[in-house]
């Protein structure tokens, strides 16, 4: 930053021989007057008071009581006026390299406060520089700044835009007097019927499917800023119930009339850790398998007659499938695969008694050999290997029936 | 009430995973008046439906690209999220019906305005017309900028704010604020001038020197990476900098104070030169003790903007709705809204 030197307007210059000297005389630049000055404490007085500010060049000489005169000397000097903070000075800045335009400007613990209007910017990236002009006509300009202008802001929301299931539903728009930013509200919610594709399985009491819909919300402030929620919820009003057409536990073929638009045909079946089931339809249609506490475990949209859906499940009880969206009229067959794995069950002899003991020892004497083919029902406990602690575990399955 | 208490438990996060799997929406605010767009889709036709002064809204989720030909505010839900990180809005391909490209931009989007946005592929100023001047991009990560050879007489400006530039868009002239520029040695051959960085962390791609162009300026900024010898252009005003390494790439041509750190690990607390999603430029405190020329820390945290991917929108804080409806279809909301940055 430029630095400003304020000097005195009086210069006082040194007279370096003795007292004999009694006058000295100098004059300015292109002066052809010479000025007298009176010699004190052997300093010359010179009056700079009326030079304006800037570099000067300065003649001078002196006399003694005998009226002899040194040679004419020179010397160069400047004269800048000081420019404290309590001068008058205005203020001017300029944007963007664009005119230079007044503005008010305050000092406050050596800071210069602006007040500059930018209401009239584009958004973005913005340069500025600010003039402070005393009223000397000394100019001082500081390094140039850069600042952003951003969109109006205000976050408050002003409108509510809703929508059920991607706009198949749009509920009223609700537009707030009084900007807020909390909504709390209760919404009367469209009457949307039944769909095979959004429903949720309620297992507790008679088991019921229960129409589950997604509301997407827009949450807009005064200048169009938006935030954006999603929920989903179980419409109340859109309830059918589940009446299983059959026990499938154990597996088979099992046929059924083929479901109408937005119904489901169930089925239920008994499992256990450890089961593997696997799922297909006689011809295209939706299969979804669901856990004994209503959880969705797999779903398969529109599967073709010759592909399977497997999985294994870990959890006792009474799990659900349904068989819907389908084409034709014609009995649709869902064929199931139902393997129950028996732990314990060594030999494969579909009961736990002693020979599994045998079977299980064997296999940890020979582990190597058998280690690729020894069933999962031999781990007992799950750890990944078959050792003594699986030995003692069957034994006390087997002293435990 | 443990099986209901599970079975709430199963439902919320049945739900939960439902909640991202929402499809993309954009709005186009006109006048007070909200038009809703849904799919893949949704943010090139609001932007074909726009007129100039129209504010689109991008929800979470990815977008197909879009042409931008007249002056808009477009908002995103953010260019990343560490707490989320699909919470946050991404342009992907088809800008301009090309599959490289994300954005393409008329000189009829002049001035338009963008914010919280990944742009996963290009961005390219259309050149019919005029090249587009003065496109403000504010917390977006940017992947890439197109050029080709007729293009290189471009004019326009970009500037960014709290910006992620992962290439530097070396054809066009550029303000950056608070921002990290990668690979920041592509903007040679073809650099232009005027250039400004103010409290960016730019790092130069590795074994390639950084070229200054002629009156750019550089002010409290961090080089890293950049093991070649300066190739300053002319008069360039770069004050209170860090250099990270031993070429004193301000030796010759410039003014103003600047300073060389030979590690990395002097400088930044975390950051080792290559970037990764939401990584952290803290300094250490011995580089804090360097000051920029507005008295604050260099770096993306110092400045009038410390960076922060945080967007200006509304953000909601709080979204309970109930799982179900009364059995006459009443539906209780509670949501909580905080104002954005």
């Amino acid at each position: 930053m430029r630095r400003f030197i304020s000097l005195s307007v009086t210069i006082a210059i040194a007279i370096l021989s003795q007292a004999s000297i009694t006058h000295g005389y100098y004059w300015f630049d292109q002066e052809s007057t010479v000025r007298q000055s009176t010699i004190v404490s052997g300093k010359m007085q010179i009056d700079a008071g009326t030079l304006r500010d800037g570099f000067h060049t300065l003649f001078y000489m002196v006399s003694d009581d005998q009226g002899r005169f040194s040679a004419p000397a020179h010397s160069y000097f400047a004269v800048f006026s000081s420019i404290g903070i309590s001068q008058s000075f205005t203020c001017k800045y300029i944007i963007d390299n664009g005119q230079a335009i007044n503005a008010p400007g305050t000092f406050s613990s050596n800071r210069l406060n602006l007040n500059i209007d930018a209401s009239q910017l584009p958004t973005g990236f913005h340069s500025i520089d600010v003039l402070i002009c005393g009223n000397n006509g000394f100019t001082s300009k500081g390094p140039r700044g850069y600042f952003i202008k951003y969109p109006d802001s205000d976050g408050s929301i002003k409108s509510i835009i809703r929508w059920v299931n991607s706009s198949e539903e749009i509920l009223p728009k609700i537009n707030l007097e009084n900007p807020t930013f909390l909504i709390q509200d209760v919404w009367q919610m469209p009457d949307v019927a039944f769909s095979t594709d959004r429903f949720d399985l309620n297992v507790e009491g008679n088991a019921t499917a229960i129409s589950r819909n997604e509301l997407e919300i827009i949450l807009t402030d005064k200048v169009g800023r938006s935030a954006f929620a999603f929920a989903t919820y179980n419409d109340m009003r859109q309830i059918q119930a589940v009446e299983a057409a059959g026990d499938i536990t154990g597996g088979g073929e099992f046929s059924h009339p083929a479901p109408e638009d937005g119904q489901i045909t169930w089925w239920t079946f008994r499992g256990a850790q450890g089961d593997s089931i696997s799922l297909r339809a006689s011809r295209s249609s939706t299969l979804q398998l669901f856990a004994p506490d209503g959880t969705e475990m797999m779903k398969a949209t529109k599967t073709d007659a010759t592909t399977a859906w497997s999985t294994s499940i870990n959890k006792k009880g009474t799990y659900y499938v349904a068989q819907h969206s389908t084409t034709g009229t014609n009995d649709l067959k869902l064929i199931f695969f139902h393997k129950h794995l028996l732990y314990g069950d060594v030999d494969g002899s579909a009961m736990v008694d002693v020979d599994d003991v045998n079977a299980m020892i064997n296999l940890i004497l020979n582990y190597d050999q058998y280690k690729d083919q020894y069933p999962g029902s031999a781990d007992l406990d799950g750890n990944g290997l078959v050792d003594v602690d699986d030995v003692n575990a069957l034994i006390n399955i087997i002293l435990a029936q | 009430m443990k099986k209901n208490y599970f079975l709430l438990l199963a439902v919320i996060t049945l739900f939960t995973v439902s909640a991202k799997a929402q499809t993309p929406v954009a709005t186009l605010y006109h006048n007070g008046e909200i038009t809703v767009f849904h799919g893949y889709n949704a943010f090139s036709n609001a932007a074909n439906a726009a007129v100039d002064d129209d504010i689109i809204n991008l929800s979470p989720g990815v977008f197909g690209g879009a042409t931008i030909s007249h002056k808009l505010k477009i908002y995103g839900a953010g260019m990343y999220n560490l707490e989320d990180e699909k919470n946050a809005t991404v342009i992907s391909s088809g800008g301009g019906n090309n599959a490289s490209l994300s954005l393409v931009f008329t000189n009829g989007a002049n001035g338009t305005y963008l914010e919280g946005l990944y742009i996963d592929k290009s961005i390219q100023g259309s050149k019919t017309g005029g090249h587009p001047d003065q496109l403000t991009f504010n917390k977006c990560l940017t992947k890439s900028f197109y050029y080709n050879s007729g293009n290189q007489e471009a004019a326009n400006t970009l500037n960014f704010i709290n910006c992620i530039l992962m290439e530097n868009p070396s054809t066009i002239k550029r303000n950056c604020f608070n921002c990290y520029c990668n690979d920041y040695a592509s903007m040679q051959p073809y650099g232009v001038a005027n250039n400004s960085y103010i409290n960016c962390v730019l790092r130069g791609r590795s074994n390639n020197s950084i070229s200054l162009s002629m009156y750019d300026v550089y002010a409290n900024c961090i080089f890293i990476s950049a093991t070649g010898i300066p190739n300053s252009q002319g008069y360039v005003n770069a004050s209170n900098n860090i250099y990270v390494g031993t070429n004193n790439i301000f030796a010759t041509a410039v003014n103003g104070e600047n300073w060389l750190i030979p590690n990395i690990s002097d400088v930044f607390k975390t950051f080792d030169g290559n970037y990764t999603l939401g990584c952290d430029f803290e300094l250490t405190d011995a580089a804090k003790q360097y000051l920029g020329t507005d008295g604050t820390q260099i770096g993306i945290y110092g400045g009038t903007v410390p960076f922060t991917p945080v967007v200006g929108n509304p953000r909601i804080t709080k979204c309970i709705v109930d799982r179900q409806t009364s059995p006459e279809g009443m539906l209780n909301v509670d949501i909580e809204v905080k104002e954005g940055l």
